[in-house]
This record gives C-alpha cells, sequence and structure tokens, in this order.
C-alpha cells in the first residue's frame, strides 16, 4: 500500500486490467494536465462565473479522494468503482472541460476586482457621507 | 527593473556592482499582488516554505544515514535513538512530506477552480506539473531509504511498473536496479538522486516564480487586475490577512504536533 498521497493515482493504475494500459493510465493522469490549458477553452478564468463548470469541479474533486478511498480498500466492489472514477477522471478533462467551454453561458464579469467587494457597501457608505456633508 | 536609491552607503555601493537589492526591492516590495486574493494562495509560498524544512532536514538526516544495504536500517534506528534530536529530525521529514502533498494538491485546485491555469499562464501551470512528478520521484526514492519491507517491495513494484514498457521495458528496469535485482546499487542510487532532486525542484520552482511574476497572480474573481487600486503589495497584504495568518499558524502547529505526539499516524513503513 503506497503513503496516501500516491492513491488515487495508484487506484488508477490498477483500474486497467492490462499492465502496460494500467502503467500509461497513471502517468496519462498527469500527462493530461500538462494539456489543461488547451482543453479548457472558455475565455472566463474563475469558476464563481461558471454555475456548470463550478458543479463538474466538485464532482472532480469527489473523484479524486474517492479513487484515493478505493485504492486503499480491498473489497471487490471497490474496483468496480475505482474504475468508474478512473473514467471519469479522464472524461472529466477530455470530454466535459472542451465541451463546458463550448456550451456553458457564464454569468457577466465584473469591471473590476474591487467592484464586488466595493460595489453595494462602498456605493452606500460614500451616499451616506456624502448626506452628511450636505447636512453640515 | 528599476534602479533604486537606497539610503544605506553600503547597500547603495553594493547595489551599484551587483543590483541585488533591486531586484528583491523589485520582486518583493514593488510586486504587485491583486487586493482580493483568499486564503488559498497562500499554499504556493506554503509549498516553498516546506521545501525548505524538507531539504534542511533531509541535509541533516543525510549526516547520519548510510545508504548501504547491511547499514541503512541500522543507521535510521540509530538516527531514531542515538542521535541528538534524530527522532525529531526523521519524523518531520517523514511527516513533512505528507504536509507538503497536502499543501501542493490545496495549490493545485485552487488552481484548477480559479482557472489559474489559462493564458497567459499556461507555462506556469506546466511547470508546477513538472515539479508535481518530481515531488512524487523524490518523495518514491526516499520512503525506499530505510530499507524495511515497505522499501523493499514499494521499490521492486515501482520499478517493475516499467518492465511494462515493449521491447526495452526490461533493459530500463535493470538499469534503474543497477542489476537484476533490489539490491545494494539500487539504494544507492535512489539515495544519490533523492538527494538531488530536491535541488532540481527549487530549480523549477524559480522558474515557476519567474512565469508567476510576469503576469502576477490570478485572483478569485479571474479578471485581470488593473490599476493600482487593483493591487497590493506583498507586505502590506501580509499585514491585512489576520485570517490567512491564522490558517498559516494553524497548519504549521498541526504539522509539529503530528509530527511530535502522532508521527505513525497510518503509517506502515519500517
Amino acid at each position: 500500500m503506497p503513503e496516501w498521497y500516491f492513491l488515487p493515482f495508484y487506484a488508477i493504475l490498477r483500474a486497467v486490467p492490462d499492465k502496460l494500459g494500467g502503467v500509461l493510465a497513471m502517468f496519462g493522469a498527469i500527462a493530461v494536465l500538462f494539456v489543461l490549458p488547451w482543453l479548457d477553452r472558455s475565455p472566463v478564468r474563475s469558476a464563481r462565473f461558471r454555475p456548470a463548470f463550478k458543479i463538474f469541479f466538485w464532482l472532480f474533486a469527489i473523484d479524486c479522494v474517492a479513487l484515493g478511498i478505493w485504492a486503499a480498500s480491498r473489497r471487490k466492489r471497490s474496483m468496480v468503482l475505482s474504475r468508474v472514477a478512473t473514467a471519469w477522471y479522464f472524461l472529466h478533462f477530455l470530454v466535459f472541460l472542451p465541451l463546458l467551454s463550448v456550451f456553458e453561458t457564464p454569468r457577466a464579469l465584473p469591471q473590476s476586482i474591487s467592484s464586488p467587494v466595493l460595489g453595494g457597501g462602498s456605493a452606500l457608505a460614500g451616499a451616506a457621507a456624502n448626506a452628511a456633508k450636505e447636512k453640515v | 527593473m528599476s534602479a533604486k536609491q537606497f539610503s544605506n552607503p553600503v547597500v547603495r555601493w553594493i547595489d551599484h556592482r551587483l543590483p541585488i537589492f533591486s531586484f528583491l526591492d523589485h520582486e518583493l516590495h514593488e510586486y504587485p499582488t491583486p487586493k482580493n486574493l483568499n486564503y488559498f494562495w497562500n499554499f504556493g509560498s506554503l509549498a516553498g516554505i516546506t521545501l525548505v524544512i524538507m531539504i534542511v532536514t533531509g541535509i541533516v538526516l543525510a549526516m547520519s544515514y548510510t545508504p548501504h544495504v547491511d547499514h541503512a536500517f541500522d543507521s535510521v534506528e540509530r538516527i531514531m535513538r542515538d542521535v541528538n534530536h534524530g527522532w525529531l529530525l526523521r519524523y518531520i521529514h517523514m511527516n513533512g512530506a505528507s504536509f507538503f502533498f497536502i499543501v501542493v494538491y490545496i495549490h493545485i485546485f485552487r488552481g484548477l477552480y480559479y482557472g489559474s491555469y489559462k493564458a497567459p499562464r499556461e507555462l506556469l501551470w506546466m511547470l508546477g506539473v513538472v515539479i508535481l512528478l518530481l515531488m512524487m520521484a523524490t518523495a518514491f526514492m526516499g520512503y525506499v531509504l530505510p530499507w524495511g519491507q515497505m522499501s523493499f517491495w514499494g521499490a521492486t513494484v515501482i520499478t517493475n511498473l516499467f518492465s511494462a514498457i515493449p521491447l526495452v521495458g526490461d533493459s530500463i528496469v535493470t538499469l534503474l536496479w543497477g542489476g537484476f535485482s533490489v539490491d545494494n546499487p539500487t539504494l544507492n542510487r535512489f539515495f544519490a538522486l533523492h538527494y538531488l532532486m530536491p535541488f532540481l525542484i527549487a530549480g523549477v520552482v524559480i522558474l515557476h516564480i519567474i512565469a508567476l511574476h510576469r503576469f502576477g497572480s490570478n485572483n478569485p474573481i479571474g479578471i485581470d487586475a488593473s490599476g493600482p487600486q487593483g493591487h497590493y503589495s506583498i507586505p502590506s497584504l501580509l499585514h491585512n490577512q489576520g485570517f490567512l495568518r491564522s490558517v498559516c499558524v494553524f497548519l504549521s502547529l498541526f504539522c509539529q504536533w503530528r509530527s511530535v505526539f502522532l508521527p505513525e499516524f497510518r503509517g506502515s513503513s519500517g
């Protein structure tokens, strides 16, 4: 049993019945990260403005944790589950992200990075300050 | 890089000939940081701190470690029992590896969530993936060094993966082993590489930081911060983020507490 930080990759290695296939899948799981900037073509960076991507992000995060848990388990059911999770891992990068960048409608972006913070609050505070000035 | 006039005459004299103070001022003081960063943006520098902790404890451990199949396990036992604070150094190094991965995985998922890998930061992201690969190789070879049962079988199983490569697989495994089984030459080369690779990581980290400082940090909103009102310098950022500081303190205390009181939790090596 490898250390916990290798478990998701260990699960991917074991999920493929063929030895060479397993090794390729394990290294592929990291290699796919190299081309990630070209798989996710959406011009919007932050998940805050991408409602569908946000869901898929959390599914992917759960998928990675699940891979780790199932890699540590010796039950037969875990092998089936980690095959599904392995498939999801690659589907996320190779299918879902490219499709999302085409079909998702992102929410409107703010004008500047300070406007969501200052927007309501400071406008109100500014108005209050102006009102106070006028009284004086 | 703007040449800056420093008030200290010694600093000015040196900086004129070797502009290291201008460089530090430019990269650490003038370097703008988006002011809406949340505390997930700490895990990059936390990873850097962890790398330093690992290198320092690793070098001190190497002073008492013997990379030979007959002596490796005994030298580790000696570190645990006889070397002054050797137990603490080894436990910090062991648990530090775990914490390195915790911090780096959070760092990676931060990047995934906020799209930090997108243009113009593709190379920054790819260098990060290189660092992750090097970290994995380093962690694996470090795991082999105590030469216990887990070390031996870990080395056997992982190196055997390469035998799956068609035609040249077996030759590659022989090359990795330095012989026809996992033996003393294997341990020797793993020790040499385990000592080397953290410095390779440090090198790639420098490239990672150069790429980062080219366009600056991404931020939670993911649009480019423009103008001085969008930015803090790093020192004022550190002054302003109390919550962030408490997270860092918590993590470092937790790491220390675990190294001292629960060092073997979930572990099975030895």
